[in-house]
């Protein structure tokens, strides 16, 4: 069981500092590193201490290692995102901003153009149409980016 | 100035040990060296390791774990050799110069 345990906060841990660094090959590189230090350390710990349970060692291992935070603190400044990278995740943001209002403006005149029924009017104007699409719009990336955020 | 400090021991330590070194092994010997006057939190050091590769001061080759998966041993390359000839003349330098202020 304890084992197990071990596992669950080496694990825990790892999820930890990955969510707070910036994505890409290099963070997984590091977090790797992360791991097999956390191996090498509790491999060590463990003959040093044979009376001491594997999980009061582990808490020891990854209270030396430091928190999440100050390795991504550390990760960032050692790594200062490019110029070139910056305006790409720029342009690429502006492009689905512009691309989300445009589907929504799309949306909201061909709901506000369908009549309901037997009815002539439609059952909403453009305007209601397009601040509620929006709404939805808006909820669903935040969602998305909520839901990218909790898988890591 | 503490990051360029825990990069010349960094690049120290990992010239004392031409056969290569893993992370924890730089880890350990910084602690134990310098009785944690750097105060490195432990993860803290593999941003700087990867920093040190990427300038290409330090290389990477994969040797296999006892305790899991392959990990990296850390050696010196040509130009992490000359930079830290370089930085360890600057520090004599400094320190010499900073000695004689207080004599």
């Amino acid at each position: 069981m304890s084992e197990r345990n071990v596992e669950d906060v080496i694990g825990d841990y790892v999820k930890r500092t990955r969510k707070v660094l910036p994505k890409g090959r290099e963070a997984e590189d590091l977090l790797d590193d992360l791991r097999n230090h956390i191996l090498d350390s509790l491999a060590d710990k463990s003959e040093q201490k044979p009376g001491v349970s594997q999980l009061e060692l582990v808490g020891e291992v990854l209270k030396e290692l430091g928190d999440p935070e100050d390795i991504a603190r550390e990760f960032e400044s050692t790594h200062p995102e490019e110029p070139a990278t910056r305006r790409r995740k720029t342009i690429r943001l502006v492009a689905r901003l512009v691309f989300a209002i445009a589907v929504v403006i799309v949306a909201a005149a061909v709901v506000s153009s369908v009549p309901l029924g037997q009815q002539e009017e439609p059952s909403v104007d453009f305007f209601t149409a397009f601040i509620v699409l929006m709404v939805f719009a808006v909820a669903e990336w935040y969602v998305r980016a909520w839901q990218t955020r909790s898988v890591d | 100035m503490r990051r360029g400090l825990l990069e010349y021991a960094v690049l120290a330590i990992v010239k004392r040990h031409q056969e290569g070194i893993h992370g924890y092994g730089i880890a350990r010997e910084l602690e134990e060296k310098t009785d944690g006057l750097l105060e490195v939190k432990e993860g803290t050091l593999y941003p700087i390791l990867h920093r040190l590769r990427e300038d290409r001061l330090l290389n990477v080759r994969a040797e296999r774990s006892d305790t899991g998966p392959s990990r990296k041993v850390y050696v010196l390359t040509g130009e992490g050799d000359r930079v830290y000839r370089e930085l360890s003349f600057m520090l004599a330098r400094m320190y010499e110069k900073l000695e004689a202020l207080s004599r």
